[in-house]
């Protein structure tokens, strides 16, 4: 065979290889193909634009693994968690941890979902591809943990942390979301919102934050991670063109999904900003200025200029996300400092250099609005604790904590009526997005009820025994025993040493 | 908005790729009109207006090896705009909004 | 049943709260459990306000929660 060109290559693989089944009806075998309202009339149409064959995928992947597994490996024989900047860090890391790995899972059942039940073999290889990618994410961020779990708390039970305690409904939630969409929505929230508009806001601030104190594995898992989100963002980008340019009738259906998606993926992200303006004691970045560069530029300055073409409006609410950048992640860090001592993750008390740094990047608003909150836990760090279990949004799962960004004194919590109860909203965004689904939303499960209900037995306890770890392991990281196990290490290394030069 | 409303693509490379990185990075000055870096720690953000091609041979001169497209998936780490173009020879990314 | 009761007036910017109840015990009962829980001084006045999707609405404190309309899982704001 003469050798074919990437795009001779490509379709020669990626082609006819499925047929018309003569025994059944088609639409038995892709049932859910309709059911969307998505009108597909040239399928063929659609494809990867990157053109990637397996026997690429396993080089350039295989290639990827040794470069991260090695210094993976150097980061541990050289004791690399001992010479980070500050041990306040890991908190943030166990944040992401147990965050992020149980997205990276359930994405690659989405991806399979969706390669399962739209018939176009071209986007059925990206999406398998996708499927192992996040595998891979999943099981290097796993590797990443175990060696923290040696030296650090939190991360123990984690299995039983993931099933258990309140932080976690938020990123589940959000992908039984997703997975329980058509394939078609499927694809726009994960692939498109997730990836595209989204992921480059987690992790090149957060590995570069990695790289900034100091955790070289870290920076090497988001690196190495981010470094196949391309593939995944081009999939999302080709998805979307392809549904806007085969039926006028997808517009609408297109719209309805991009304004749902982008408000849900923007509070699944809530988190992250506190990842890039709080935990890591030298940053690279505000959550303003990433939100600025990745969202407004490239997403609402950038592409959707060119959907206007097609009659795509940017998303609803994404006024509501550009006003939250200057509250965003002071108001999420506000709302994990109320529930620190029933976390995995510590809070911590804000040093001298954290409040320069933030009413610096944050002139607008910080002073004023925040750092009288923190400050209350300079002399005792349970000073801002929650008295109870609080009420969280019936979308996002996130406690109704959020300010209105236009008068930030004032709670934007929206109430709802619907099938004989009242349901809470962080948001005017989030409001919308239950609006449209009642159905969906109202079945929400928030483990706040059991725990006040004595399902999970009636003492704290009980409690910390449920979620997979104990109160030792929670609250302040300064006061911490994580603390001084750190400041200990780095005494038997000799790190603390100080020398003078003449 | 918080820039200006020029309409940018680019790439997001990652410092790993060293000679790769620094050979993509001056391909794409040299073939590319109006060019810019943001430089992002472990990162270097390469944007251009509207449009970006990034051509193998170029690379391969400034690099002085045979290098694969291919291999543009090791330090791609993010990219914006729609893909156009991606063969053995060139990547061509680009917004068209202009062209409605 | 669970009602959600939060004071606005708190400077910690919470949410509405947790609080098991029934629907036999007296609105000032309910005021009672929540004051204690959020800590506030006592021998001072409060009100209950249930907040619903059109607006506010009293709490009589003579009253049980069901005379009063509440549901299981109404948000109430406790003003002071």
């Amino acid at each position: 065979m003469a050798k074919l060109n990437v795009s001779t290559r490509y379709k020669a693989l990626t082609r006819d290889l499925m047929w018309d089944p003569k025994d059944v009806n088609i639409k038995e075998i892709y049932p859910l193909i309709e059911a969307e309202g998505i009108h597909i009339r040239d399928p063929k149409r659609w494809e990867d634009p990157f053109r990637m064959t397996f026997n690429q995928y396993v080089k350039i992947q295989s290639e990827k693994e040794h470069l991260h597994h090695a210094i993976r490996g150097a980061f541990e024989a050289n004791h690399g968690h001992a010479r980070i900047v500050d041990s306040r860090w890991f908190e943030g890391v166990k944040a992401f941890a147990v965050a992020v790995q149980p997205a990276e899972y359930a994405a690659h059942r989405l991806m399979a979902y969706i390669g399962r039940n739209i018939p176009i073999e071209a986007i059925r290889f990206a999406t398998f591809n996708q499927a192992v990618d996040e595998l891979r994410h999943a099981q290097i961020e796993i590797k990443h943990y175990a060696h923290m779990s040696r030296y650090y708390d939190g991360l123990h039970a984690y299995s039983k942390t993931n099933e258990n305690l309140w932080f976690n409904t938020v990123p589940k939630s959000f992908f039984d979301d997703a997975l329980t969409s058509g394939p078609f929505e499927a694809l726009i929230a994960i692939s498109f919102s997730f990836e595209y508009v989204f992921t480059n806001i987690l992790f090149l601030p957060f590995a570069s934050s990695a790289a900034a104190v100091g955790d070289e594995h870290f920076a090497s898992v988001g690196k190495s991670v981010q470094s196949d989100e391309s593939r995944h963002m081009a999939l999302g980008m080709a998805a979307l063109k392809m549904l806007l340019e085969e039926d006028d009738r997808n517009i609408p259906i297109v719209q309805r999904w991009l304004d749902k998606w982008f408000w849900r993926c923007y509070r699944v992200f809530a988190v992250i900003s506190t990842l890039v303006d709080y935990y890591p004691r030298i940053r690279a970045i505000s959550w303003k200025k990433a939100f600025e560069m990745y969202v407004e530029d490239q997403v609402l300055n950038g592409l959707f200029k060119d959907l206007f073409k097609y009659g795509i409006r940017p998303p609803r609410h994404f006024e509501d996300s550009m006003k939250e950048k200057e509250h965003y992640s002071h108001a999420t860090m506000r709302i994990l400092d109320h529930y620190k001592h029933a976390n995995y993750f510590r809070g911590f008390r804000l040093q001298p250099d954290d409040y320069d740094w933030l009413s610096r990047e944050y002139p607008n608003t910080f002073e004023r609005y925040y750092a009288p909150f923190f400050r209350k836990m300079d002399d005792h760090v349970m000073a801002v604790a929650s008295p109870g279990l609080p009420a969280v949004c019936a979308v996002c799962q996130i406690p109704c904590e959020y300010p209105n960004p236009d008068r930030p004194q004032e709670s934007w919590t929206q109430y709802v009526e619907y099938n004989g109860k009242t349901h809470m909203l962080c948001s005017p965004g989030c409001r919308d997005i239950f609006l449209a689904e009642p159905e969906k939303y109202m079945q929400w499960w928030w483990p706040a009820e059991s725990y006040l209900s004595g399902e999970f037995g009636s003492s704290l306890e009980d409690m910390f025994e449920y979620f997979g770890f104990t109160p030792e392991e929670a609250n302040e990281h300064y006061s911490s025993r994580d603390y001084h196990r750190w400041i200990r290490y780095r005494e038997e290394l000799g790190l603390d040493k100080r020398f003078e030069t003449v | 908005m918080a820039t200006s409303q020029q309409q940018y693509v680019g790439v997001d490379l990652d410092k790993n790729g060293g000679a790769v990185t620094d050979a993509v990075v001056e391909a794409i000055q040299q073939d590319n009109p109006g060019v810019e870096l943001v430089d992002f720690n472990i990162y270097v953000k390469v944007k251009a207006p509207q449009r970006m091609i990034i051509r193998r041979q170029l690379v391969e001169d400034i690099l002085g090896r045979n290098w694969d497209l291919q291999e543009l998936h090791m330090v791609m780490a993010s990219y914006f705009g729609f893909i156009e173009e991606w063969d053995e020879e060139k990547l061509v990314i680009r917004w068209s909004a202009d062209e409605s | 049943m669970l009602v959600w009761v939060r004071v606005p007036s708190d400077d910690r910017f919470l949410s509405h709260q947790g609080v098991p109840a029934h629907p036999d015990m007296k609105a000032q009962e309910l005021l009672d459990k929540a004051t204690q829980m959020w800590g506030l001084p006592e021998g001072k006045t409060y009100q209950l306000v249930r907040l619903h999707a059109t607006g506010q609405q009293p709490v009589h404190l003579d009253k049980t929660l069901q005379e009063n309309g509440l549901r299981d899982g109404d948000p109430i704001d406790l003003l002071g």
